[in-house]
């Protein structure tokens, strides 16, 4: 495998080369993006209904169920990306894929774990709401809400290893056994995982405050709720985010460089990189303002709050841009170089691009339908607050 | 763990990943037909009874939905992660199916929620057409995965490969692959297996990549295949069957505790459509499968017959080739047009096609030694492949006879009912519905798990029928046993649990409304 060296001419992808390299970039960033929404809401459902069950609180009972709506939409929505980027990642891009599966096995089995304990949680959470013990109901919550954190877990050993192949070298020397230990040990694991799990805290407490903003849905509770979990954790990103950049520097050069546009960047991210700094900065100032008005759960919440989420939801996904699409054009960085997308790109068949695209087309307007569908239930509360069956009753 | 050894666990764990996937997929494929047949009911009689039904029958498909979209993901996992060598069919011969797929797991997800979301506020023929289409987006999954699984089969477009090294195999469509690309694929894999002993994670190398480049010239060859086609209409009606017959044993199993008739009002909405699939399944969808293995398949028939000696079995050659003189295949057969290479080796074949290729170290290996071997490896699986092929027709006609038995008790038919009540006359209605309710899933449910077994213990010992070898294939990881036994044991439990909560979701009844009424703010 031949690392290409920095500079002027490489970025010359063929078409299939460039579609692969955009749909594969395009699936993961809407996936991370929702699966941030879903782990954090998954967590505050969870720890409401537990609440409601210890305290005797009701209203948190409707809150959980309320904000667990919120995940269940989105969670599909995420499988299905899930799902595409495993198809585009063997279909286009084979070799990676191979890698992937013998040095990376374990990290990936773990992650396989926490999502056969994620989906069939979620849907028992749901359907058996009100119809098992609350003991029971709370314990199951939590599994459903710790397997949300499984699936990053698992999966970010792939991300740190694209960017920092430790493992990889070893395999590539003759080691493979040692390797897929050694995948464990990357160091730009730890505060890549950190970093995402606080912003998937973070983005679930704003989109919770949103969504109890909304006009017919408005509960100054269950904002506050949502809102401190979003500064929270918004906080400790202010430490994790640093970490991790100052970890590329040290490790991942290409990256780095390429965020802080540097000199002999491949591809210039500051303006993008000084953009979501900036946009942070007025959540953290639209926090503030909504926590005033909020007060502790007992004031008004005001109609900006609504601002929270979908803000909150655009510096996840410009920092996963950068962290993916940053290393363009290479797929695996390896220091000051790196190995190009070209590299790892299917070879086997002539891409047959017009069907791949016209399928991709069609992806996109299913799943259009599917959250316009979603949204229209969930605004509309087709999606009954209380377990089925109970309305009619009532 | 050698290639061998890890081929013997993760074989056994596929299989149980793929059974289990089955449980959630039957269910997914059966359950949209019970629930068009009761809102169907519904439409016409405006009884309430059937739109109860509807509700619960759709909380079981809806919670089985994440369960079989989860089994489905270790089963897609599984394949790269266990038998990463199938990476390579995934980016050739299984690109498009996979890709299809995608748009038809979407589909499904859309009109599922859709239909859950407006079922009772939309008229009950929106939501059957809703239902309709998601029916329609579940067969196309099933259509598309079974179109790659036959190509596994049967590896069609790769015109005459297979016949040049088992001269008994006849030709697979027309040649839409680089022939060169293929041997070049395979000598670096027998390579690379004598050198470290594991083969797969040769693709791993871009170079390699390159070294085989372009191989297949048309994506589209998989979906030309017959043998697919065959497949789809038996695998999916199969599935269908199997699921409708679980809701049936449970409508059936709540008729016997219950004894309140309308169960027995609900059975009856949907059995006339069971009825029609359970009959088609024998005689059209496994009649046109059993001609495709005969034609296709040689050794996978002669498995199935037992036919370790070429036979004459009147039925069995009409069925088969629609001939009662053509004689069936045997072993035997196999291994005289095995020697027919004799004198050849695999350099002299390979060096025929690709005049260029280093093929050490098989270039002195004797076509005919490699023939005899496989053919003893196919024949180790003989009475394995036969009794279960013979077991599952037999358990199939169980399900068929429990059904027209079930009809003749629940509906008038004359005669029949009248001889099937005199039968079972000492046994109470109740339990007659439920016996031959369960008779019905017994028989379909063992039926469908045999009928898998052949379709996939019959091709060995290839994974791509005459092609490559499942070590061929599987993982270069010596994966840790506890490790291995944890992430099962994780995936059997998760789907013990689920089973359970199916079962929850079908027959509580709520608990908490008084505290769910309190946080409404209703009381």
């Amino acid at each position: 495998m031949n690392s290409s060296g920095r500079g002027p001419g490489l970025n010359n992808l063929t078409n299939s080369e460039l579609l692969g390299f955009s749909i594969l970039g395009l699936s993961v960033v809407v996936h991370i993006i929702i699966v941030n929404i879903t782990i954090g809401s998954g967590w505050i459902s969870a720890m409401a209904r537990f609440l409601a069950w210890i305290r005797g609180a009701p209203e948190l009972e409707i809150m959980s169920r309320r904000v667990f709506k919120i995940l269940i939409i989105h969670e599909l929505f995420s499988g299905v990306w899930g799902t595409v980027i495993t198809v585009i990642l063997a279909g286009f891009f084979p070799t990676l894929t191979a890698i992937a599966t013998d040095i990376i096995f374990y990290p990936i089995l773990i992650a396989l774990a926490a999502i056969f304990i994620r989906i069939p949680s979620i849907a028992l959470f749901w359907y058996t709401w009100g119809k098992v013990k609350p003991s029971a109901h709370c314990i199951l919550g939590f599994v459903m809400a710790f397997s949300g954190f499984g699936v990053p877990l698992g999966f970010r050993f792939i991300f740190a290893q694209i960017t920092y192949p430790n493992a990889i070298e070893l395999a590539m020397q003759g080691f493979r056994e040692l390797s897929r230990v050694a995948v464990f040990f990357n160091p730009v694991y730890l505060p890549l995982i950190m970093h995402t799990w606080f912003g998937a805290m973070s983005i679930g407490g704003f989109i919770v405050a949103s969504f109890f903003a909304i006009k017919g849905n408005v509960n100054v509770k269950f904002a506050w709720i949502g809102l401190w979990h979003g500064v929270l954790f918004l906080i400790l990103q202010a430490f994790m985010g640093p970490w991790y950049l100052v970890t590329l520097g040290a490790k991942a050069p290409v990256l780095f460089d390429n965020i802080l546009g540097a000199a002999g960047s491949t591809f210039n991210l500051l303006p993008v990189f000084a953009t979501k700094m900036a946009i942070v900065a007025s959540l953290g100032f639209l926090s503030v303002k909504v926590w005033r008005a909020v007060g502790r759960g007992v004031g008004q919440v005001p109609r900006y709050t609504l601002a929270l989420g979908p803000i909150a939801v655009l510096v996840a996904l410009i920092g996963e841009f950068m962290n993916d699409g940053g290393r363009y054009p290479f797929m695996v960085l390896t220091g000051q170089n790196g190995i190009r997308a070209t590299e790892f790109m299917n070879v086997y068949l002539e891409m047959p691009i017009y069907t791949v695209v016209a399928i991709i087309a069609a992806l996109v307007v299913f799943i259009g339908l599917f959250m316009a569908t979603a949204y229209y239930a969930l605004n509309r509360r087709f999606l009954a607050d209380l377990p089925d069956g109970f309305a009619e009753r009532t | 763990m050698d290639a061998d050894a890890l081929v013997q666990v993760l074989l056994f764990i596929s299989a149980l990943g793929i059974y289990i996937h089955a449980v959630f997929l039957t269910i997914s494929l059966g359950f949209p037909w019970i629930i068009m047949a009761l809102m169907y009911k519904w439409w016409r009689t405006g009884d309430r009874d059937y739109y109860d039904a509807t509700r619960t029958v759709t909380a079981v498909l809806g919670l089985n939905f994440a369960l079989g979209a989860i089994t489905g993901t270790l089963v897609e996992f599984g394949l790269v992660q266990a038998w990463p060598g199938s990476i390579f069919v995934i980016a050739t011969f299984g690109f498009l199916p996979l890709t299809l797929e995608l748009v038809a797991f979407v589909g499904e997800i859309i009109f599922l929620i859709m239909f859950i979301v407006t079922l009772g506020r939309t008229r009950p023929v929106t939501s059957t057409a809703i239902m309709a289409a998601y029916a329609i987006m579940a067969i196309f999954s099933g259509a598309v995965i079974t179109t790659l699984n036959s190509w596994l089969n049967v590896p069609w477009g790769t015109a005459n490969l297979a016949e040049n090294l088992y001269p008994f195999l006849p030709q697979y469509g027309p040649s839409s692959v680089d022939v060169a690309a293929l041997v070049r694929l395979k000598v670096e894999l027998v390579r690379s297996s004598l050198a470290s002993g594991h083969s797969s994670q040769i693709i791993q190398d871009p170079t390699f990549a390159r070294r085989v480049g372009m191989t297949l010239r048309d994506p589209f060859v998989a979906f030309s295949s017959p043998y697919a086609m065959a497949s789809i209409l038996h695998n999916v009606s199969a599935a269908i069957i199997v699921g409708m017959s679980f809701g049936l044993v449970g409508y059936a199993y709540r008729f016997f505790k219950t004894g309140n008739e309308k169960y027995v009002k609900i059975i009856r909405s949907f059995l006339p459509l069971l009825l029609i699939f359970l009959v088609l399944q024998p005689t059209v969808f496994a009649d046109s499968m059993g001609k495709m293995v005969a034609a296709n398949q040689p050794t996978k028939f002669a498995l199935m017959e037992a036919a370790q000696t070429t036979t004459f079995n009147p039925l069995v050659s009409f069925l088969a080739y629609g001939d009662a003189q053509h004689p069936v295949a045997g072993f035997d057969s196999f291994k005289a047009a095995c020697e027919s290479n004799q004198g050849r080796t695999i350099g002299d074949l390979f060096s025929h096609l690709v005049p260029d290729l280093d093929t050490e170290p098989l270039s002195s290996l004797a076509l005919t030694d490699l023939c005899l071997t496989d053919l003893t490896k196919a024949e180790a699986w003989m009475s394995l492949v036969n009794t279960a092929y013979y077991t599952k027709l037999a358990t199939g006609i169980v399900a068929l006879l429990g059904l027209i038995a079930l009809i003749s008790t629940i509906f008038s038919t004359g005669i029949l009912s009248k001889v099937t009540n005199r039968v079972l006359r000492p046994l109470s209605r109740k339990k007659v519905v439920l016996l031959l309710s369960l008779l019905v899933l017994l028989g379909s449910v063992s039926s469908a798990m045999l009928g898998w077994f052949v379709r996939e213990g019959g091709r060995k010992p290839w994974t791509v029928y005459g092609l490559l070898y499942p070590t061929e294939l599987v993982t270069p990881v010596s994966i840790d046993p506890f490790v291995l036994t944890l992430f099962t044991l994780t995936f059997v439990l998760m789907a013990i649990v689920g089973l359970y909560g199916i079962y929850i979701v079908a027959t509580k009844r709520l608990r908490f409304i008084e505290l769910l009424r309190k946080g409404a703010g209703i009381e």
